[in-house]
């Protein structure tokens, strides 16, 4: 049975050409491919801003294809992996921008 | 002529004792799990050491990659290759994945890469093989001696020889010999034409006019140590010698340092590059136009090429591996081991010398093989003298001793008289370019952590 590191890589692995795999199918753009691509190496590699991952769980969760959702995803997509600061910038318009919509609803 | 039949038949079984993909993906595996893996490929393997044509453009962007200092990971090799155009179909994706399920452990890295090594070897002798055997059947007109000559000459190089060494031949050794000479006799023209009797450097400058003078500078592949007694300057001369190279020069150097803390090395710097006393600027005891002269300092230090690692566990093997890193990643051309007295033992049963011994030998092999400059900075007894002094001496290319003038000697030596303030010695202990025997008087000024020439009265 393989142990959890090994798990992990496994997952990593497969995720990673799933997502490459999807954007040569054409289902996903390149941006998009670019940044779920990036999104995993912060969660497995870097391991980075766990509250990311919880602020897309927030959005997954009240997702409904709005005008909102389509600037929240402009905003995801335009994230700098590499820039601390703006990826806290990011994360700061994200919430507000769920926060304000929850405050509408 | 047709191919042997005992060749052909067993055409299946030749082709897995030339072929090894295994290896060849564990390897590649290991360079997207780990650094130090990174760092041991990228010194050994070349990409024509790979059967596959696919497993060699991964290793190229993989080292492209930690070439750029970005960790090649499965997901940035996925972008490069992507952006690149190098990954177009599910196939070559898939057979990444398969790649990256390959892991291995960091310390079985070497075995592999002698595997995929062996195998490149073997893929060329039965090319020299299949050459030779052309050979016979196209020219069987040719002189017989000359055909075993040229085979075996060329089968030397598959065996003794790795792939970068060269024998020199007569011609080989006169054309060098003569653009050398050609090259200084061109070069003493420019002194006195251009620059009026001024030696240019033929390595890096030493921070001191009168030892690159002497010494016409730190040449790279020279092995350079520095002695001085505890307390007596060893970590001042190092930063001395990085200021002259990284900050003034902006070549890149590597400093490593086993036992002093990041912030004891930045504060050196804030005194050296602001000239105020060092015991002011540790405690803070400055006015504001000091600091911000001290600011002043550090923005040199930010625009220039001295990267410093501070690493108290420092061992021979950890010294490699950091200074291949640093050459690979920011084209280092000097290193600096500040000193080698702590570095750690590996077997304790070595006595105190012999430690020392193996430690110099791996530096000088390392400045060679990387072909930089390596000083190494080593502790003096309490008389002066070296311990293991003898061997370290063969080793090195120049050593070098940092001892003060005693008041005794400045007053009775009628020469250090036509100096200002001279109070250190600089021994050119042995030089292997040139004078040794020779001793140049400096100004160490303690408090400011400022060392340079003793200036002549006349001056």
């Amino acid at each position: 049975m393989p142990n959890v590191e090994q798990l992990v890589k496994k997952i990593y692995g497969e995720t990673a050409s799933l997502v490459v795999d999807s954007c040569l199918k054409g289902e996903l753009g390149e941006e998009q491919m670019r940044f779920l691509l990036n999104l995993l190496d912060l969660s497995v590699v870097s391991r980075q801003h766990p509250e990311l991952f919880l602020l897309l769980q927030e959005w997954m969760d009240c997702f409904e294809d709005s005008e909102t959702d389509k600037i929240i995803e402009a905003t995801l997509l335009a994230l700098d992996f590499n820039d601390q600061e703006a990826i806290k910038d990011h994360m700061k318009i994200i919430s507000e921008l769920i926060n304000g919509r929850k405050t509408i609803l | 002529m047709v191919i042997p039949l005992s060749f052909r038949k067993n055409e299946t079984s030749m082709e897995d004792y030339l072929i090894d993909l295994e290896s060849e993906r564990r390897v590649l595996s290991s360079m997207l799990h780990s650094e130090d893996a990174c760092i041991e490929v990228y010194d050994l393997l070349s990409n024509a050491d790979f059967y596959s044509p696919r497993h060699a453009t991964i290793f190229d962007l993989a080292i492209s990659l930690f070439e750029r200092e970005i960790r090649p990971t499965l997901v940035e090799l996925l972008k490069e290759g992507h952006s690149l155009g190098v990954f177009t179909n599910p196939r070559d994706i898939e057979e990444l994945k398969y790649i990256v399920e390959q892991y291995i452990d960091d310390e079985n890295i070497k075995y592999w890469i002698k595997k995929v090594k062996d195998k490149a070897r073997l893929r060329k002798f039965e090319a020299f093989l299949k050459r030779n055997m052309q050979l016979l059947i196209e020219k069987q007109e040719s002189d017989v001696e000359q055909v075993l000559m040229a085979a075996e000459e060329e089968l030397t190089n598959l065996t003794a020889l790795e792939i970068d060494d060269k024998i020199d031949s007569p011609a080989d050794m006169a054309n060098l010999g003569y653009s050398e000479v050609e090259r200084r006799f061109l070069r003493l023209k420019e002194i006195r034409e251009l620059h009026k009797g001024v030696l240019p450097l033929d390595g890096l400058p030493t921070g001191f006019d009168n030892l690159n003078h002497i010494t016409l500078g730190y040449k790279a592949g020279d092995l350079i140590i520095l002695g001085a007694q505890t307390g007596h300057g060893k970590t001042s001369f190092a930063l001395h010698t990085s200021r002259a190279i990284a900050v003034d020069g902006r070549k890149n150097l590597l400093y490593l340092n086993t036992e002093m803390s990041r912030e004891q090395i930045a504060l050196r710097w804030g005194s050296i590059l602001s000239q105020i006393d060092h015991d002011r600027v540790r405690s803070g005891d400055i006015n504001e136009t000091e600091l911000s002269i001290i600011l002043n300092g550090y923005s040199q230090l930010r625009e220039s090429g001295f990267y410093s690692y501070p690493c108290p566990n420092l061992t021979p093997e950890k010294a490699i591996s950091i200074a291949r890193k640093f050459k690979a990643q920011k084209s280092i051309e000097m290193m600096i081991v500040d000193y080698v007295g702590r570095m750690d033992k590996l077997d304790p049963k070595l006595s105190e010398w012999q430690i020392l011994e193996q430690i110099v030998k791996t530096l000088k092999m390392l400045a060679q093989n990387l072909k930089i400059v390596v000083m190494c900075l080593v502790q003096l007894n309490p008389d002066g003298s070296l311990q293991g002094a003898k061997r370290m001496k063969n080793e090195c290319d120049l050593m070098l001793k940092l001892t003060p003038i005693s008041r005794e000697e400045l007053e009775e030596r009628e020469e250090l008289k036509n100096y200002i303030n001279p109070n250190y010695y600089i021994h050119i202990d042995k030089n292997r370019d040139g004078r040794s025997g020779v001793r140049i008087p400096i100004t160490f000024d303690l408090q400011k952590q400022i060392m340079g020439d003793a200036k002549r009265i006349d001056e």
